[in-house]
């Protein structure tokens, strides 16, 4: 017994931590972009500012997006959005933490539709969602993207109506990623 | 030995603790470790110190980004008050026109800024250059804002006293500081050169002045505004002539494209040329004026 407390235990928990490592994907690349459909104009931006980080082992995955990183046409509409809506000053990230609800065999090349839920924070509210998107793996790699649409109002968000005819209640946001193994920094 | 006993029975249940931990901060934990792997944030510079060139009278740090056209049209009405000559008659000042502008400001790069402007009052041509040399950052490595700005003007007044054309010349210097506070406060200090090149009997032709202001966020899209510029010396020259201080308080409101500035001001010009060294009216004596500010701007 003796053994097995001075050995086997920091073995376990060595071991567990080697594991971590290896089942562990963060993205290369990721982009988020979003556009909001409305009657005086169109609202598009786009954001490379994305990481993102996936366990395999526990179908855990989280995003992290820089609000700043959204790039718009105007940047009149980019002052907005950070000074007005976002108000990135305060609330810098939007961030996803979640789990993968299907169970997924990430050693098999294919396409796999999944859904996930978790917890969306952006401008200071959390919010549990679910969302579907596809997984395509390619050996030691994978590919997240889908689209999602989020009510603006469910993340206090306030437009005044008078002044603001020209953005829609609702954007739709797609996204992409590209996840390779994880290598710790030295 | 007890405690090993202890150990002993406890061990399922010291393997179960590790591992319910392990999977309850896994989220936690996964989410930290991004945040740690992911690239420190680039440094920013923090966006809308302000929302134009000026508070109201005093330049900002703010200039129009690349590639965008801002048209301004600068509204300056009459006196209110009765003893600067606002009556029922001209509804308080509302029918006079004290000053007009109308200006075209165009981004050069994000930080440099040109602009073209007219003005009704000293009958000014004016050619403009803002430059942001240090921009407060959102990390805080750099604290505040640094710009400079200049101007030339050229009057196309008809005036016998003007004998050559360098006359209707006048150059403006200004050296201006910000920072924004947090997202709801913003402050203003400047200090500014003004050269004359034709100036009145006992005037000076060059002159030293210092001017601040703030923006107060109220809501999201409304603000308060003042500023004050004081311009030092001409001591021999206010012996005959009343000169003030400029001062002036308003509301900002934003919407989609345009910033509607609503004002009010002693100023008797509009250009730093022109108040700085020419405000005749004062608040105490009623010379308070409206003055808006209608903005758009164009993407190119």
């Amino acid at each position: 017994m003796r053994m097995l407390l001075r050995f086997f235990l920091p073995g376990l928990f060595c071991l567990s931590l080697a594991t971590n490592a290896q089942n562990v994907l963060i993205s290369k690349s990721a982009e988020i972009t979003f556009f909001s459909e409305a009657p005086v104009e169109n609202i598009s931006a786009k954001n490379n500012s994305v990481n993102s980080i996936l366990n395999t082992v526990t179908n855990d995955i989280a995003f992290i997006v820089s609000i700043r990183g959204f790039k718009f046409e105007k940047e009149l509409m980019e002052e907005h959005f950070n000074e007005k809506y976002l108000e990135s000053d305060k609330y810098p990230q939007a961030t996803f933490k979640g789990k993968i609800q299907d169970s997924i065999d990430w050693k098999k090349d294919g396409v796999y539709p999944v859904s996930a839920t978790g917890t969306l924070s952006m401008h200071g509210v959390d919010k549990t969602v679910t969302e579907k998107g596809n997984i395509e793996i390619k050996g030691k790699e994978a590919h997240l993207s889908g689209s999602m649409t989020i009510a603006i109002s469910d993340f206090k968000i306030s437009i005044p109506k008078l002044l603001f005819q020209n953005i829609a209640d609702t954007i739709k946001v797609e996204y992409k990623t590209d996840y390779i193994p994880y290598q710790k920094k030295d | 030995m007890l405690s090993f006993q202890l150990m002993k029975k406890n061990i399922p249940a010291i393997l179960f603790f590790l591992l319910l931990s392990s999977s309850l901060f896994a989220q936690d934990d996964l989410l930290k470790q991004l945040q740690a792997e992911a690239p420190a944030p680039k440094k920013e510079a923090v966006l809308a110190t302000f929302k134009g060139n000026k508070i109201i009278n005093v330049q900002t740090n703010e200039t129009v980004k690349k590639n965008n056209l801002d048209i301004r049209i600068n509204h300056l009405f009459g006196s209110i008050g009765k003893e600067s000559g606002g009556t029922f008659h001209n509804l308080y000042g509302f029918d006079q026109s004290q000053d007009i502008r109308i200006g075209a400001h165009y981004g050069i790069t994000d930080r440099l800024m040109t602009g073209f402007s007219r003005s009704k009052r000293q009958e000014n041509l004016e050619l403009l250059l803002k430059f942001k040399l240090l921009e407060q950052t959102t990390n805080q490595k750099v604290p505040i804002g640094i710009t400079l700005y200049g101007n030339t003007t050229y009057s196309t007044k008809d005036d016998i006293l003007i004998e050559k054309d360098v006359h209707r010349l006048t150059y403006f210097g200004q050296i201006i500081f910000t920072r924004k506070f947090s997202p709801k406060f913003s402050l203003d200090v400047a200090g500014g050169f003004l050269h004359r090149n034709y100036v009145l009997y006992n005037d000076e032709s060059d002159v030293m002045n210092v001017s601040g202001g703030f923006r107060w966020k109220f809501t999201p899209s409304a603000s308060f505004i003042a500023d004050y510029s004081h311009t030092f010396g001409r001591d021999a020259f206010k012996k005959n002539v009343d000169v003030y201080d400029v001062a002036g308080a308003g509301i900002e409101i934003e919407t989609g494209g345009h910033v509607f500035s609503i004002m009010f001001t002693n100023a008797s010009g509009i250009l730093e040329n022109d108040f700085m060294v020419n405000t005749e009216d004062s608040w105490s004596k009623g010379g308070m004026k409206f003055s808006f500010i209608i903005s758009r701007m164009f993407k190119f």
